[in-house]
């Protein structure tokens, strides 16, 4: 077999381990269930770390949720290629925007990661709340303080 | 090709050495300055391009050692290393003057998803193929030499063909790469998968370790993971002291990346992995003092 053939075989295999492991892929042929499930979890845990480290108010606001919140997001939204965890945070709290109304805290955490992401200019609205960001800087109006 | 790329040891023999976190500077300064450090591993994707953080510039400046460590080139990738990750292992290893560049012997991502995480690769003919292609590519882009370090294994693939062993030493031998020896690694794939991790060490090629990790893991439903997050298992120490005394006096560095300790219990691990290399080294001593003892004696009755 050549290499570029020995290359394609693996990254078909390669893809199959990281779809199971990181999105909602089926387990890959021959593989022991139980061990890829603790890698599974190893993985989860480690990319929640993350999110938290980045977005400690989002994390503070979802509170007793934020567990479910992210495992609804890790259902959707498979890890970036790029791999930065800012883009997973950038992702994970658009998520969130998306489907509830963000109290002051994590809105001005928003525009932040929207501003860290090379954006010049932001307006953000959530519920009642206008959060505008730019030059590096944040400014609320009327946002609710809960 | 195997002998063209072998390295001596870049690194102090004997030398104890720390994993550089921001949430580590102070007790590293601080272990520095007394003597206590000998060199420092920096993470390429936790800095920006060429840029050391002031604090490992000045360790740098201080005839530290500064060891650039990579965590996403990803060589045990089907796709070859990418050429911009390699040019910022390069600009980093220049900045720091580093001795010597160290990654995985794993893959973190397949062509669609990232996972943030160092997968292990098939132990098979077929990956050794791929990997020292890879190697081959990331050597000639560095400067200095790559050393390759022994991922850890939450599972294994059904293909594996080869041992533990077997497969870490053909793949130095065809790559003829440095080794870069995760003890605590080595250990958890022993316990996960039940084979002796002292055959293993055994097997490997011992003049090509440039130098040794150590940290700590945790148990997860039966199985070992290597967290980064948790003081090095007891086991683990005994392994670096059988080792040291199987290789002889290799630097050791201890890495810590999460659920950093106050700097007391750091220091005092660092004391612990010390003592234990230092303990191999009596051990050794004695050995030979009573081997010497031992053929004294019997050219006497001779």
């Amino acid at each position: 077999m050549t290499l570029a053939a020995t290359r394609a075989e693996l990254a078909a295999r390669q893809a199959e381990v990281v779809r199971h492991l990181s999105a909602a892929g089926p387990l890959p042929v021959g593989f022991a269930p139980g061990s890829l499930a603790v890698a599974k979890d190893v993985l989860a845990g480690k990319r929640r770390r993350q999110l938290v480290q980045h977005l400690p108010a989002l994390a503070a606001a979802l509170g007793s949720e934020l567990d479910a919140w992210l495992a609804r997001f890790f259902a959707a939204v498979p890890p970036r290629a790029d791999g930065e965890g800012a883009q997973d945070a950038l992702a994970f709290v658009r998520f969130v925007r998306r489907l509830t109304v963000l109290p002051r805290a994590a809105l001005r955490e928003a525009a932040r990661c929207e501003l860290a992401s090379g954006r010049h200019l932001v307006l953000l609205r959530s519920g009642h709340g206008v959060v505008l960001g730019c030059f590096g800087c944040v400014w609320g109006f009327g946002v609710s303080g809960r | 090709m195997s002998g063209e790329r072998i390295a001596t040891r870049p690194l102090p023999a004997g030398a104890l050495g720390a994993g550089w976190r921001p949430a580590l500077a102070w007790a590293i300064e601080q272990r520095a300055r007394r003597g206590e450090l000998d060199f420092v591993e920096l993470v390429c994707e936790s800095v920006p391009p060429g840029t050391p953080p002031r604090a490992v510039a000045a360790l740098r400046d201080r005839g530290i050692p500064v060891v650039v460590h990579g965590t996403g080139l990803s060589l045990g990738s089907a796709e070859p290393p990418e050429d911009e990750r390699l040019e910022r292992l390069r600009a980093l290893a220049d900045a720091c003057g580093s001795p010597l560049v160290s990654e995985h012997i794993a893959f973190v991502r397949s062509h669609e998803h990232e996972t943030g995480h160092l997968l292990p690769v098939p132990r098979t003919r077929a990956m050794l193929d791929v990997l020292a292609d890879n190697v081959r590519r990331a050597q000639d882009a560095l400067a200095v030499p790559l050393a390759l370090e022994n991922g850890a294994s939450l599972f294994r693939w059904p293909e594996d063909e080869l041992s533990w062993g077997d497969f870490h030493a053909e793949l130095l031998d065809r790559t003829g790469a440095p080794l870069l020896l995760d003890l605590a690694n080595l250990w958890a794939d022993a316990v996960n998968e039940r084979f002796d991790p002292d055959a293993a060490l055994a097997s490997l090629p011992h003049g090509r370790i440039a130098y040794v990790h150590v940290a700590g893991g945790a148990w997860r439903r039966g199985f070992f993971a290597d967290t980064h997050a948790h003081a090095v298992h007891e086991d683990v120490l005994a392994l670096l002291q059988r080792a040291q005394r199987q290789v002889g006096d290799v630097p050791v560095l201890l890495e810590r990346d999460d659920r950093f300790p106050a700097a007391a219990e750091w220091n005092a691990e660092l004391d612990a992995i010390a003592a234990v290399c230092r303990g191999a080294e009596r051990g050794d001593a004695r050995r030979r003092e009573r081997s010497r003892e031992a053929s004294v004696a019997a050219e006497g009755v001779r």
